[in-house]
Order: structure tokens, then C-alpha cells, then sequence
């Protein structure tokens, strides 16, 4: 009887339209997370309906802060442009682990719509998305700590980042069938897609892809399961954090300074231009003081020369791929110090790891700076190729690039990939590795090769993994 | 041509030179305990050696001031171009620091001020000295000194703006800090270079 009570209250919890994160007013709809369901710390869907209204400008900030550390606003800001019969716009925001949500919607001249989130909404623990008529049924089978929450296979999206707030996917035909770019977006992002079997006949597509068993897609799984599997395979196959994996790259690596002379050496040579001043004054005669401003030109123009830092924001981008089964995650890092301080402006749209105000739009990122303060910040996952992979046993180069820095884990180093070549992994010495794979390696399950193509890390997992 | 045979001479003199020596050896002090050491990530070198430049031209400006409140105009000329000269010959110092620490203050403000501070804090010692001699209190000059600085940071704490503190004014652009520099270092010049009216009499 508790059972069964404590599943009805699951499921009312199902029902999206309850949801805070989803409101209506005026001529404006708003819904943040997957149908209204928003997960902290993840890259969350946004929709926006608008109907019959001009341009207009949607605001959502979020407040980090404490009552001890003071409000820690980030905002998101995008323009709409005017909307004659019915207008959506869709995007991707980071959600930081907030203490209150306001939203607004803005024309030129007044405010059209605005609301707030409960901060009883608050919930870090990634969703378990259900696509299915009777999607009660398969409460008793996830596990306690799962966040179920229905979904419309239409209202999937195909993007890769709105996914990162999700842990599992289960379609189980009784409902229409989602799109595979959905299901591929969702997989690729780091999603276990559990497909039940047997599907029906509109679900073919889908089932085609899982023929042959679980399969490592991205960074996720497509994984076809009996209904009485469903538990455990929710337990035993896992998405790969392509996140932590991203943050802990940019992380890691040490970021190069401006040189800068030693104490005693800049000290030595401002007392020795300090005494040629005073004896050029001193037995100059006449042409002592002349002299004396020619030497402060020169000792200032060397100075600044050798002193200048060449450029005052200091950046350093890197990205990740992560790819299994010919699809992969990619995600951008950037790490970022300014000299001088002040607000720096980004050119896309990112997340900044660390609490610190900042401003996101669809148009970029504006992050206000201290003196010589270091940011680290990523981009939104999105699917990409990676040229590294498996194919069968061999490693394979499929990119335009040779790859260096090639090591599989549980293996050792190998020797360098040049483009098109397919090898077998060796057994190996130690040998010498790019420094940022030292943060990396805790991550990355036996198996999982990795290697450079000078501009990003190329992480390729190993077919296996999972089991049922 | 005379001028700066003078000028040459006045810097050469043993007072000029160990003032000078004096305030260089002060930058390189605050330059030496501020400049980062191996592993440190910022370098703020130059907002101490700011603070130290504000100080020493402050002093020497006032002090220098009220002592030659009651020399010759020609005397005072001297030593107010010697004090400009003094600002001028230290800026090397400031600028390596400056280069460095890569500050936001804006480089045309940094090499203004010091030469006009050295002007306007001048004008302030003779304004001081010759009140001093009008209330017979010449005396307590070497506690007036001091005075006179804390005296304008307390001014400008108490008005809520930056007017006449050369502290603050030394790292921060300041549009009264330098309307008031301007009009000091103004009625000094104007005060100095007025033609004689004494010729031929």
C-alpha cells in the first residue's frame, strides 16, 4: 500500500505542467529545463513561445549567492525578434546551482510577461526521462536515487547540450517514436538510451541501431534491455563526464605568465641607473642634467620594453572530444587571465566554472575581471566527429591531422597516428606523455585511447564497458 | 642658456643630491619589497611604488616649500624646476613597475603627475611657509610637513571625493585631483614668472 502511494506521488511529480519552470503569461510562454524540469549545475533546454509581439528581450538571472557572500547574479540575456502568429526560440544555459530564478520578458516599451522558480525546485540529481504511455509502470524498476520525469518524444531535443542534464533515456514503444537525431544527440551527449524490447514496427529505426547490442555511441550508450533489465542496466552502464573531464583539462593546465625579472635583478638595475643619474648631476658639469634626461629616456624605453607584457588578457582555449561509434562530444575550454582587469568579452556563449557574477547571451559572454584574476570557462557540449577511434581491435586516424601524444590506458604510450592509419595497440614502456593527460587519466576507463591533434584532446572509448 | 647652467648647478649642489638620492633610494625600497617573488601570479609593484612617489614628491614639494617661502623668486624658481627635474629623473623606476603590473590607470596620467604634483605641492610649502611667517610659527615647519599630507587625505575622507589626497590621486584618474594640481601648479608659474616690475630702478 506505502508502495503504491509513494508511486502515485511519483508520478504526480511526472506531470510537467506543474511545474514552476513553466509559465504562461501575457503573450508569452516560458519553460526552462526538459518540459519544465531543471537541473542544477547542467546545461538546461530554454523554449520561448511568444505570440503577436514585437521584438522583445528575455532576461533570466540566476542568484548564486549567500546572505553571507552577497547576490552572485549570472544573466542570461536574448534578443527575440517580433513574432506575427507564433514565434519559439529555443537555447541552451547553463544552470548554476541556483538560490533563485527570475525571468523576464521585455518589449520596448513595457514588461510582457516575468515569473520566478520555486527554490524548492532545486535539484542537482540528473533526470531519467521516460517516453512512454504508461510511464508509472516503470517506477519500481529505477533506482532510489533517480529523478524520473515524462517526456513527449516530440519535445526531445536534438541538441547535444540540453542533455547534460540527463542521465538516462527510456523508450519502451508505447509512445510515438522519438527522432534518431534525438536519440543520436541525446546518446552522443553521454545519455544511457534504453530501448525495450521487443519495439514496434514505428520504432524500427531506432531498433536497427541496437541490432547487434549495447552500443557506445559518444559518450553514452544505446542499450536494448528486456523490461526486467531495466534496473540494472540504469546501474551498470554510465555516461562519460564529459564535463568534469572538461573543466579538469582547463583546470590542470598551468597557464604561461608574463616573464618577469627577479627581484634582484630589477632592483640592481634601478639602483644602477639611480647612481648613474646622481653622478652624472654630481661631475656632470654642464651637460650633467642633459645627460642625466637623455639616460631616464633610455632606461625608460628599455624598461618598458622589457617589461611590457605583450598582450593584457591572456587566453588559452582548448577542447575535448569524446567519441565511440563514429559520433562524439565536443566541448571548448577556455582559460582566461587579464592583467589589467576589467570586463572581458567573449564572442560565445559560455559557463563560467566558480562562483562569479557574469552575463551569457545567445551573442556571448561578459565576464567582469579582478587584476591578473584567472577565469575558467567551457562551451555547451555539441556533437562533432572525433577522428580518433576504435574499429574493431585497431586504432584508427580518420582525421586530416597526425595525432600525437597517443596512449591507451591499461596499455601504455603508442607511436604517433598519422592521418588514415589504423594500428593495433602494443603493449608499451612508459613513455613520455603530454602533461594535461596526468589530470585526465582518472577519468578514462581501461581501454579508452587518447591522444592530440595539437589543437584538441581526442578521446576515443573502447567498445565495451557495460553489461547486463 | 643661463637657466639651465643654474638649474645643472642647483641639481649638482649636495642638498639636491641627497634629496635625490634620497627619494630614488625610497622607490627602490618599495620596488624591491613589492615586486613579485618566483611563483607569485600578479604583480602590483607599481601601485607601491605610486603611493611611495605620492609621498616622497609631497614631502620634498612642501618641505622645500615652506623653507624657501622667503627666498629670492629666482631662488624659488630654481628649486621648483629641481623638484620637476627630481619627479622627472625617477619616472624610469615608476615605469618599469608601471609596465609590469599592467595597472588600468592610463599611462598619459601616471607620466603627468608626477612633475605637476611636484609643482602644485610646492606651491602649497610656499603658501604654508608664508603663513607660518605671518603668525610667526616658522618653528613648527618640520611638523607641518607631515602635517599637510595627513591634513589632505583627511580633507578629501571627510568630502567623499578625490580633491587634494596624492595618494589616491597617484592610481586613480581624478578629474578634481587634477583641476586642483592645474590650478596649484598655475598660480605658482603665474606667481614666479610674472615679469619684474623692479628693472631699472
Amino acid at each position: 500500500m506505502l508502495r503504491r502511494l509513494a508511486q502515485l506521488l511519483l508520478l504526480a511529480s511526472l506531470a510537467p505542467a506543474g511545474s514552476a519552470a513553466f509559465a504562461q503569461s501575457g503573450g508569452a510562454q516560458f519553460e526552462l529545463g526538459m518540459q519544465g524540469a531543471v537541473v542544477a549545475q547542467a546545461w538546461n533546454p530554454l523554449r520561448l513561445v511568444l505570440r503577436d509581439l514585437p521584438p522583445v528581450e528575455l532576461e533570466v538571472v540566476f542568484d548564486q549567492g549567500t546572505l553571507r557572500s552577497g547576490p552572485i547574479l549570472t544573466t542570461y540575456t536574448a534578443s527575440v525578434a517580433a513574432s506575427r502568429g507564433v514565434r519559439v526560440f529555443e537555447d541552451e544555459l547553463f544552470v548554476p546551482d541556483w538560490r533563485s530564478i527570475a525571468w523576464t520578458v521585455r518589449s520596448p516599451d513595457r514588461t510582457v510577461a516575468s515569473g520566478t522558480l520555486n527554490p524548492r525546485q532545486r535539484d542537482s540529481r540528473p533526470l531519467t526521462l521516460l517516453v512512454s504511455s504508461v510511464p508509472g509502470s516503470w517506477l519500481p524498476s529505477l533506482p532510489d536515487d533517480a529523478r524520473p520525469h515524462e517526456m513527449a518524444a516530440s519535445a526531445l531535443p536534438s541538441s547535444a547540450a540540453a542533455y547534460a542534464g540527463v542521465h538516462a533515456l527510456l523508450i519502451d514503444g508505447t509512445a510515438a517514436a522519438p527522432s534518431v537525431e534525438s536519440v543520436a544527440a541525446a546518446a552522443g551527449a553521454g545519455v544511457v538510451v534504453l530501448l525495450t524490447e521487443p519495439l514496434p514496427a514505428t520504432h524500427s529505426d531506432l531498433a536497427e541501431l541496437v541490432e547487434a547490442g549495447p552500443l557506445r555511441l559518444g559518450a553514452g550508450w544505446l542499450v536494448p534491455v528486456r523490461s526486467e533489465q531495466v534496473g540494472q542496466a540504469l546501474t551498470s552502464f554510465a555516461g562519460f563526464p564529459v564535463a568534469s573531464l572538461a573543466g579538469e583539462l582547463a583546470a590542470a593546465h598551468p597557464q604561461e605568465l608574463p616573464p618577469v625579472l627577479s627581484r634582484i635583478t630589477i632592483t640592481a638595475a634601478g639602483a644602477l641607473y639611480a647612481l648613474l643619474v646622481l653622478v652624472l648631476l654630481r661631475f656632470g658639469g654642464d651637460a650633467g642634467l642633459p645627460a642625466a634626461l637623455v639616460v631616464a629616456i633610455l632606461a625608460a624605453g628599455a624598461g618598458w620594453s622589457l617589461l611590457r607584457p605583450e598582450r593584457p588578457l591572456l587566453e588559452e582555449s582548448r577542447a575535448v572530444v569524446v567519441a565511440a561509434g563514429g559520433l562524439g562530444v565536443s566541448l571548448d575550454t577556455l582559460a582566461l587571465r587579464s592583467l589589467p582587469g576589467g570586463t572581458v568579452q567573449l564572442g560565445r556563449p559560455m559557463r563560467l566554472l566558480g562562483r562569479s557574477s557574469f552575463a551569457v547571451g545567445t551573442l556571448g559572454t561578459r565576464l567582469p575581471m579582478a587584476r591578473w584574476q584567472r577565469a575558467i570557462l567551457t562551451g555547451r557540449p555539441v556533437l562533432a566527429t572525433g577522428s580518433l577511434g576504435w574499429e574493431g581491435e585497431l586504432l584508427v586516424n580518420r582525421g586530416e591531422r597526425a595525432l600525437t601524444g597517443v596512449l591507451v590506458v591499461g596499455v601504455g604510450p603508442q607511436l604517433p597516428l598519422a592521418p588514415d592509419e589504423e594500428r593495433r595497440a602494443v603493449p608499451a614502456e612508459e613513455g613520455w606523455l603530454p602533461e594535461s593527460y596526468t589530470s585526465l587519466l582518472s577519468y578514462l576507463p581501461e581501454g579508452t585511447a587518447l591522444a592530440s591533434d595539437g589543437r584538441r584532446v581526442l578521446v576515443a572509448l573502447p567498445p565495451f564497458g557495460g553489461e547486463l | 642658456m643661463n637657466s639651465l647652467r643654474a638649474l645643472t648647478r642647483q641639481l649638482a649642489s649636495p642638498e639636491a643630491q641627497q634629496y635625490l638620492a634620497l627619494y630614488l633610494i625610497a622607490l627602490l625600497f618599495a620596488l624591491l619589497a613589492s615586486w613579485p617573488t618566483t611563483g607569485s601570479v600578479s604583480n602590483d609593484s607599481w601601485f607601491s611604488l605610486a603611493y611611495t612617489r605620492a609621498a616622497g614628491i609631497g614631502l620634498l614639494g612642501i618641505g622645500f616649500g615652506i623653507n624657501y617661502s622667503r627666498a629670492a623668486r629666482q631662488e624659488k624658481v630654481l628649486v621648483a624646476a629641481m623638484l620637476g627635474c627630481f619627479a622627472l629623473l625617477a619616472l624610469p623606476l615608476e615605469l618599469a613597475a608601471y609596465a609590469a603590473s599592467y595597472p588600468t590607470t592610463p599611462v598619459a596620467w601616471f607620466l603627468a603627475l608626477p612633475p605637476l604634483s611636484a609643482l602644485a605641492m610646492f606651491a602649497v610649502g610656499l603658501l604654508l611657509g608664508g603663513l607660518l611667517g605671518l603668525v610667526r610659527l616658522r618653528v613648527l615647519a618640520p611638523v607641518i610637513v607631515p602635517a599637510a599630507l595627513v591634513g589632505m587625505v583627511a580633507f578629501d575622507v571627510a568630502a567623499g571625493l578625490n580633491i587634494l589626497n596624492p595618494f589616491t590621486g597617484a592610481v586613480r584618474v581624478s578629474w578634481y585631483h587634477l583641476a586642483t594640481l592645474l590650478s596649484l601648479a598655475a598660480l605658482l608659474l603665474l606667481v614666479l614668472l610674472r615679469p619684474s616690475r623692479e628693472v631699472g630702478s
